[in-house]
């Protein structure tokens, strides 16, 4: 009884949670045309978010490219197939890989450094500040942020799909000797443009959810420093699992 | 002009606010007394909307706005300015951008203007020179009066002010004292002020109240508080007849 007990308002808990987070969504979706327009906020945080995670993103991409181009090298060799591991890198990565695995990563670095500043101004009364000068902090402290992440991402996947595709190129080139052209024959060959852009619209979408996760854990902060601690780890948490999660209905929607 | 009707407040099981009742009135200084946690600042909070009362109403300029939304209370709150114990400067932002964010958000300035409100507002409250100063680089007492600069900035007509003075020394103190009388001297300006402090208390109230276990035990102007007999009353003007005695 206990245990169920437990189970049963965990996942009430849960319920109310992504009920409150959709409606925080919405308000903050709202909040984007509301005027005045903060222009040289949404700079900073584009700058921010995009500087701190550029690093990140691209070795996560380089080494996945090199990882799948070693793999499907030695698999594809046995029957001497390896002329299309181009092909395979080239859709995996643009479709799949890089805006997951990108997400993951920015997820990290981003969605704990929104929740950590939100919820350091939360329980510093911060926020209340904002509210008590009639300065709505969804529209002040979301609207660049949530906007930064949302054209973020799309242009960091970009990169990170040509990297992780040289990746591999430098793998198969240089280590095992294979054509130069060959393989990038068949990424081209291989590779729509719908598999490219189907990525790009996971990656703003993740880039939103991202943000929009960091901005909600840190709203609901209480409790000193220690909130602010539970705070950044629990938006990691949601927002990794949310990637996951729209990642497989965004797939099977784009298919 | 505020009133508080019955309000009840708690968290969890901790009652804070067990019906609290008040009126102030346009053009008043009001002052709040009371043991520390004994809820003042809740109550401060209940006013701007802030917190919502469990039970009861809060009514400014005789409407009833408890369940206002959040866009009809930044409406409200434009003519409204609060200081909080801690400050709450932005952290992100200089001095100088702290106490200039609220007119820049609310009013066309130009940079000219902008310039000369703050500095006014910074001088006022002897913070001149420190304008480039990040939160993170004053002290507290530095902190408080740059929060306390910010709230007047936009000259609004209600102020409220949890413990402005609490942490500064005597002159400092003062001087502040100073800045609200001639705040309400000047303008029609309505003040809350919680404080510790009953030199201060004295100072600028018309009428103070005493919370105590989150009821308020006593209401009245400066003359009956020193003829009050309630022991808690006593106790809390011992620290004031002692100073006395020395000056
Ligand atoms: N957000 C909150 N969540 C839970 N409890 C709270 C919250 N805010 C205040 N309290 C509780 O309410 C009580 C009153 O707090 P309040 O801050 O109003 O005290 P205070 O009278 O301002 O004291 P002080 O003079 O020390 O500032 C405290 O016991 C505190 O634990
Ligand atoms: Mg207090």
């Amino acid at each position: 009884m206990n245990f169920l007990d437990r189970l049963g308002k965990w996942v009430l808990n849960a319920v109310a949670e992504a009920g409150d987070f959709a409606i925080l969504c919405w308000t903050a979706l709202r909040s984007i045309f509301k005027r005045p327009f903060d222009i040289r906020n949404l700079f900073k945080q584009l700058e921010r978010i995009g500087v701190d995670s550029m690093p990140v993103v691209l070795l996560t991409a380089l080494f996945t490219g090199m990882v799948i181009a070693l793999q499907t090298y030695s698999g594809f060799k046995r029957f001497q197939a390896q002329s299309m591991v181009g092909a395979l890198v080239g859709v995996s990565l643009t479709r799949e890989l890089a805006p997951v695995l990108a997400g993951l990563m920015v997820s990290g670095r981003i969605a704990s450094a929104i929740a950590a500043e939100i919820g350091t101004m939360r329980v510093t009364e911060q926020v209340d500040a904002l509210e008590v000068m009639g300065v709505d902090p969804v529209q002040y402290l979301f609207v660049p942020r949530i906007l930064s992440g949302t054209i973020m991402m799309p242009l960091l996947v970009g990169i990170a799909d040509v990297i992780g595709i040289y990746g591999g190129f430098f793998l198969l080139v240089n280590v095992f000797g294979e054509n130069p052209d060959m393989y990038l024959n068949k990424v081209y060959q291989y590779t729509d443009v719908h598999d490219v852009t189907s990525g790009l619209i996971k990656a703003a979408v993740f880039g939103f959810i991202i943000a929009m996760v960091g901005c909600f854990k840190g709203l609901r902060t209480e409790g000193g420093a220690e909130g602010v601690g539970n705070a950044t780890t629990s938006a990691v948490v949601m927002a990794s699992l949310l990637i996951l999660v729209l990642d497989f209905f965004l797939s099977k929607l784009m298919f | 002009m505020i009133e508080l009707k019955n309000i009840h407040k708690s968290f969890g099981s901790k009652h804070v606010l067990n019906g609290i009742n008040l009126h102030i009135v346009k053009g008043e200084s009001f002052i709040i007394l009371g043991g520390s946690g004994t809820g003042k600042s809740v109550m401060l909070k209940h006013i701007i909307g802030l917190m919502k009362p469990d039970k009861g109403r809060v009514f400014i300029d005789g409407k009833d706005v408890t369940d206002y939304t959040r866009e009809q209370w930044f409406d409200i709150r434009r003519r409204f300015g609060m200081s909080f114990q801690e400050a709450a400067l932005f952290d992100f932002m200089n001095v100088f951008e702290n106490v200039a964010f609220p007119i820049r958000r609310h009013t066309r300035s130009t940079e000219m203007e902008i310039k000369k409100r703050v500095g006014y507002c910074l001088d006022i409250v002897g913070l001149s020179g420190n304008e480039l100063l990040m939160p993170a680089e004053l002290s507290g007492g530095m902190r408080r009066r740059a929060g306390f600069a910010r709230s007047i900035a936009l000259n609004p007509e209600v102020l409220l002010f949890d413990e402005p003075t609490t942490g500064l020394d005597p002159v400092m103190t003062d001087q502040i004292d100073n800045v609200i009388n001639d705040l309400r001297r000047g303008l029609d300006v309505t003040c809350v002020t919680i404080t510790h402090d009953m030199v201060s208390a004295f100072d600028i109230a018309d009428r103070m109240v005493m919370l105590h276990e989150g009821e308020i035990v006593f209401t009245g102007t400066p003359d009956d508080v020193m003829k009050s007999r309630l022991p808690i009353i006593r106790s809390f003007l011992k620290g004031r007849i002692c100073e006395e005695k020395t000056q």
